[in-house]
């Protein structure tokens, strides 16, 4: 939780304490002056990096604007002293400005990034164009790291990204890809930094890009398993091609809802990024239930509708109960398309809709009362102790 | 030791370490530019409408041609193309030099033993092998070189350009490392040479 919202927390809990005789009204303002204060911040570290980023984007439109009469080695020269004038300088204001080296270290990122591709074009070099991402990708994780620059670890994030998503297009075989196992570990890379740095930007991206490579890493092992081989050049047809989505799907929803209840474990112990976690594993693991009814029998269509309504009102009820707002929304929208799938599977008869809101209404308010009925037992409980 | 691990000096060494990876990748292309066997290829292919995108020019090496008889037979058997009119594989391609310039003389699976003359080559390439319609006949080959642009200023691309129009002998000039990798090292029009170099 931020301090501003513990801080505003905590002044409402007193309010309620105080008025019910728990906590002595001359104990708030000590209370409070206990916790962090709301600092107003002078903006002076936002105007240095806007200013060095500015500083740099124009010192790269000067050196493009001339760039067609520069010659190849002044062009290398200009190149390598703007990105090691970059990274030194990142270096040597680390301790003292955190945030104007964050800056600082992005923009040698780029500029090794841009140096790959213009040096390449300078020289004729050969190549492709996704290795370059590579290559870039593997640089600013290594300045990420060694500058603890969040900026230039969720660089790396977004250029692999890229990268996988040009090689995909290229008929990627990705466990007989060297340039594949090295994307994953470029992730992992990132994910221990957002841990180190216990920065959220990067751990959303490292969770973003842990989606893409767990289903890539299970396409290849349903392939193995259904059809011997790890190279998807292999037609697809009935019964194995059900078991060969049907296993992505079920090791992609027991993963993600693990990593899901990690997630609730995580922010029940007071541990960072629990939350993000359970909000991403809670949409994912959803979204293979739902995909799980496109390879599965027609007969056992119901079973998959009853056990999607099922996971949904669950996830609902649990994100709702231990408020993790994105768990909640992403069991809402699994809801609403459940039901909207089962209107298809009933051929939109509106008597039918019917009948199905009002059994769905029915369920929903008996949860409710048996869950409040509950509570207050509890609460009796805990008072008459 | 651990505190070289800190910002302050793990940065500037891992930048010299990217810096020099760099300037190795550089040298080591301008020297295999430099030490390999030059050939000299017909460039082809270009569109005179579309010559000109950014800063390079769109060119294609023409290294094409038709196999001996002789040539065909060994590599129809050694390309398994009994039952086959078209080929695609990565092969080696013995060069030699001619009045015409570089022609297509075998293609083999493996790097042919021998010491190479002044007029002689070997490329490795993806090419592919294709045999006339009626399945018989004489096997023609050609090179699908990983190479179709030439990077260049803005006025030495517009340059270039507009000799191409006016049908001037364009040339892709060649670097072929030992390992049989193909470089471009520059081009020749109408003789006058443009070459990449360091600086």
């Amino acid at each position: 939780m931020k301090q501003s919202a513990y801080r505003k927390q905590v002044e409402s809990d007193l309010k309620h304490w105080i008025e019910r005789g728990w906590v002595p009204a001359e104990s708030r303002a000590p209370i409070l002056e206990s916790l962090p204060q709301r600092k107003l911040g002078d903006g002076r570290s936002w105007i240095a990096m806007a200013g060095t980023i500015l500083a740099g984007l124009a010192i790269i439109a000067f050196i493009a604007d001339n760039w067609a009469t520069i010659p190849r080695g002044l062009k290398l020269c200009v190149l390598m002293s703007a990105f090691l004038a970059s990274a030194f300088g990142a270096a040597v204001i680390q301790s003292a400005n955190k945030m104007l080296s964050n800056a600082l270290s992005l923009l040698s990122v780029l500029i090794f990034s841009a140096s790959i591709a213009l040096i390449g074009q300078a020289y004729n070099m050969p190549g492709e164009p996704s290795g370059a991402l590579l290559l870039s990708a593997i640089g600013a994780i290594a300045i990420g790291w060694s500058g603890r620059s969040a900026a230039a670890g969720f660089a790396a994030l977004v250029f692999g990204g890229i990268w996988f998503g040009m090689r995909l297009g290229d008929g990627l075989a990705p466990w007989a890809s060297p340039s594949f196992w090295t994307i994953n570990l470029i992730a992992l890379a990132a994910g221990a930094l957002a841990y180190h740095l216990r920065a959220r930007s990067i751990w959303h991206g490292v969770l973003i890009a842990a989606i893409g490579l767990s289903i890539t890493h299970f396409v290849e092992l349903s392939n193995l398993i259904t059809y011997g081989k790890i190279s998807l050049s292999h037609g697809f047809d009935g019964d194995v091609e059900r078991s060969f989505f049907s296993l992505i799907l079920i090791l992609t929803l027991a993963l993600w809802a693990g990593l899901a209840a990690l997630g609730y474990i995580r922010d029940r112990d007071d541990q960072p990024g629990g939350r993000t976690l359970a909000g991403y594993g809670a949409w994912v693991a959803l979204g293979s239930v739902a995909l799980l009814g496109i390879p599965m029998f027609e007969t056992a269509d119901a079973l998959h509708r009853l056990i999607w309504l099922a996971a949904s009102v669950f996830t609902l009820w649990f994100g709702a109960r231990y408020h993790f707002g994105w768990v909640a929304a992403a069991g809402i929208l699994s809801l609403i398309t459940a039901v909207s799938m089962i209107f298809v599977d009933l051929g939109m008869e509106l008597s039918a809709a019917a009948l199905v809101f009002g059994l769905a209404a029915i369920v929903s308010l008996i949860v409710v009362y048996v869950l409040k009925k509950r509570d207050n037992d509890s609460d009796g409980g805990t008072q008459n102790d | 030791m651990t505190r070289f691990l800190q910002p302050r000096y793990a940065l500037p060494i891992t930048s010299v370490l990217l810096a020099l990876f760099l300037l190795f990748g550089v040298g080591s292309h301008v020297i295999a530019l430099k030490t390999g066997k030059e050939i000299s290829i017909t460039a082809r292919g270009y569109d005179p409408r579309a010559l000109l995108l950014g800063h390079y020019v769109r060119l294609q090496p023409d290294l094409s041609g038709t196999l001996s008889t002789e040539a065909s037979a060994r590599v129809s058997e050694a390309f398994d193309m009994s039952d086959q009119g078209y080929r695609h594989e990565t092969a080696w391609l013995s060069l030699t030099r001619s009045e015409d310039g570089w022609t297509i003389e075998d293609v083999s699976k493996d790097r042919p033993a021998g010491e190479m003359s002044a007029d002689t080559a070997l490329l490795y390439t993806p090419l592919s092998l294709s045999r006339d319609r009626a399945g018989e006949g004489n096997l023609g080959v050609e090179a699908h070189l990983d190479i179709d642009r030439f990077y260049a200023s803005e006025a030495e691309a517009k340059d270039l350009e507009d000799k191409l129009r006016d049908g001037a002998d364009v040339k892709l000039l060649l670097s072929i490392a030992d390992n049989g990798q193909a470089r471009l090292k520059g081009v020749s029009v109408d003789g006058v040479r443009t070459e990449i170099s360091w600086w």
